[in-house]
């Protein structure tokens, strides 16, 4: 390719960004996340843009958000209890809805695994890509997870 | 498509604006600026030392440095026989035999001291997309699977000939309708097989099966089971895990619950919906963020537990499930890892992607999308 030719990075991560900040919101469930996420991965790109700009570019910012958000969650620190809270600046809209809630309960990669199927539509093969893991693995962490969101909206309807 | 993927369709698609600030964009590209940098200065750095080093080490040496010794490798491949038997779903290992059920709803028996098929017999019924679970105890076998007409059926085979001589299906009212998902929710341990039933009518129960009338012989109520559930049978009666429950106990008896383990709020993980097995004397358990844990029966406390800082430290490997046997721990996931039941550390990693892992007296089966493999443990570290 005629080096004029190459897309630039600014102009992907330009064109992208707002399509990446709703995959991330997705993965995360808050903004403030996602936005972190993505710079995180623009910036690994951008390092890479040489080598992957004629390839799948914005494939490869997805895996690494999806990589990048597991490995966010297994390195977190356990809540601490505090005798005095911390101010609160202001408050976190919460989205109100028992669906989105309840996406937020289960482990980042059976998140990510809904989030690829039925946000990004991709196939079982194409999320195994993604999550670098077997076709197998994907279908039980699916069916792990709606299975476990199944369980606590039958057993709120049972509460009600 | 049912009712839970339509919702999630809907709030995936139905997400507020996000706010695509193109200050975001300006700390890339000066994070991705700086970066750089630092890549270029490592580099000259490194470059440097290289030539100083190379220059001290030809102005000092005195006489050529002895040969290298010839590397060696201690361990030898460990697959020491591959069968092409088609997607393998379910194995269980009955005396000097190994049996497997494909989805082509094929049992095959497999000689453990040849490494040869000696019987295949086709199972007519069983909805193939779902497999099936291979269950052996009292030197019996039973195959867990669902028939194409949605009903969880229980067969007991007779492993002369690999006919079924019995079926039980939804346990009169139990509903086994999940016997051949990912999830098993059926076991053999303690002198019984063991099932978790959702009845249509009533509330949930353990089912103790008798393994020579094939019927069950008792039932333990459960109030809250749910979601992805687990059940596995120690000498001392079933252990359940659910979404909705940490891990509980049925007597040997079948009749109460006799045992919760307490799972302390200090612990960086949480036992609901972890996935079960028994070995070594102990309960393990896998839990959904990637923790092993092992819990003393005696005492339903939690003994030891290793995290993925132990046996995964590039998180590279998803777990999917664990089998316990030849003093370690078997961890499925995109390949096999074998790990010490002492320390949690891996200790070998084998290239193969199983559905299914059985262990028996001194071999490793694993059942891929393609038959079944056989490894030797003694050819692995460890």
């Amino acid at each position: 390719m005629d080096p004029a030719e190459q897309p630039t990075f600014e102009a992907f991560a330009r064109a992208r960004l707002a399509n990446l900040l709703r995959f991330g919101y997705a993965l995360t469930g808050s903004q403030d996340s996602a936005a972190d996420l993505v710079q995180d991965a623009l910036v690994r790109t951008g390092l890479r843009w040489s080598r992957l700009y004629a390839a799948d570019p914005e494939g490869y910012v997805r895996r690494v958000m999806v990589n990048t958000h597991i490995r966010w969650w297994r390195r977190r620190r356990p809540e601490q209890l505090t005798a005095s809270p911390p101010d609160v600046s202001y408050e976190t809209p919460v989205r109100d809805d028992s669906m989105w809630l309840l996406l937020a309960t289960l482990p980042p990669r059976q998140r990510a695994v809904l989030v690829l199927r039925y946000y990004e539509d991709l196939s079982e093969a194409q999320i195994a890509t993604v999550l670098g893991c077997s076709t197998g693995t994907v279908k039980s962490q699916s069916a792990r997870a709606i299975g476990k969101l199944r369980a606590v909206l039958t057993s709120e309807q049972e509460w009600r | 498509m049912n009712d839970i993927e339509r919702d999630l369709i809907r709030v995936l698609h139905d997400m507020p604006p996000v706010d695509a600030d193109p200050a975001l964009l300006d700390s890339v590209h000066a994070r991705i600026g700086r970066q750089r940098k630092i890549r270029r200065f490592t580099v000259a750095a490194t470059a440097a030392i290289a030539v100083a080093i190379a220059a001290t080490v030809i102005g000092t040496a005195h006489k050529p440095a002895p040969p290298s010794p010839p590397v060696t490798h201690n361990h030898r491949d460990p697959v020491v026989a591959r069968l092409a038997l088609g997607q393998v779903s379910g194995m269980a290992v009955l005396g000097t035999n190994v049996w497997a059920f494909n989805r082509r709803n094929d049992l095959i028996r497999i000689d453990v001291r040849t490494n040869k098929v000696t019987l295949r017999a086709h199972v007519s019924g069983i909805w193939s997309a779902t497999g099936g679970l291979l269950l052996s105890g009292r030197g019996k076998l039973w195959l867990a699977a669902t028939t194409t007409s949605g009903i969880g059926r229980l067969m007991a085979i007779d492993p002369s000939n690999g006919r079924v001589i019995a079926r039980l299906d939804r346990g009169g009212t139990c509903d086994l309708f999940n016997l051949a998902t990912y999830v098993p929710t059926i076991t053999f341990g303690a002198g019984h097989l063991w099932a978790i039933c959702h009845p249509a009518i009533g509330g949930r129960y353990i089912a103790r099966i008798d393994p020579r009338t094939d019927r069950v012989d008792a039932r333990t109520p459960v109030i809250r089971v749910g979601g992805n559930e687990w059940i596995v049978a120690g000498p001392e009666g079933a252990w359940i895990s659910s979404d909705i429950t940490k891990i509980t106990k049925v007597d040997p008896s079948g009749t109460r619950l006799d045992r919760v383990v307490v799972n302390d709020y200090r612990y960086p993980f949480t036992l609901t919906g972890a996935q079960l097995a028994w070995g070594a004397g102990a309960l393990w358990a896998l839990t959904d963020d990637e923790t092993l844990v092992k819990i003393d029966p005696a005492t339903a406390r939690i003994a030891r537990f290793f995290t993925y800082r132990a046996f995964d430290p590039n998180y590279t490997f998803s777990a999917n499930r664990l089998v316990i046997g030849l003093g370690s721990i078997w961890l499925e996931g995109g390949s096999l890892l074998r790990l010490s039941a002492t320390t949690g550390r891996v200790q070998a990693r084998i290239g193969l992607d199983p559905n299914i892992v059985v262990v028996s007296a001194n071999a490793v089966w694993v059942g891929t999308s393609s038959g079944v493999v056989r490894i030797d443990p003694a050819r692995l570290p460890g």
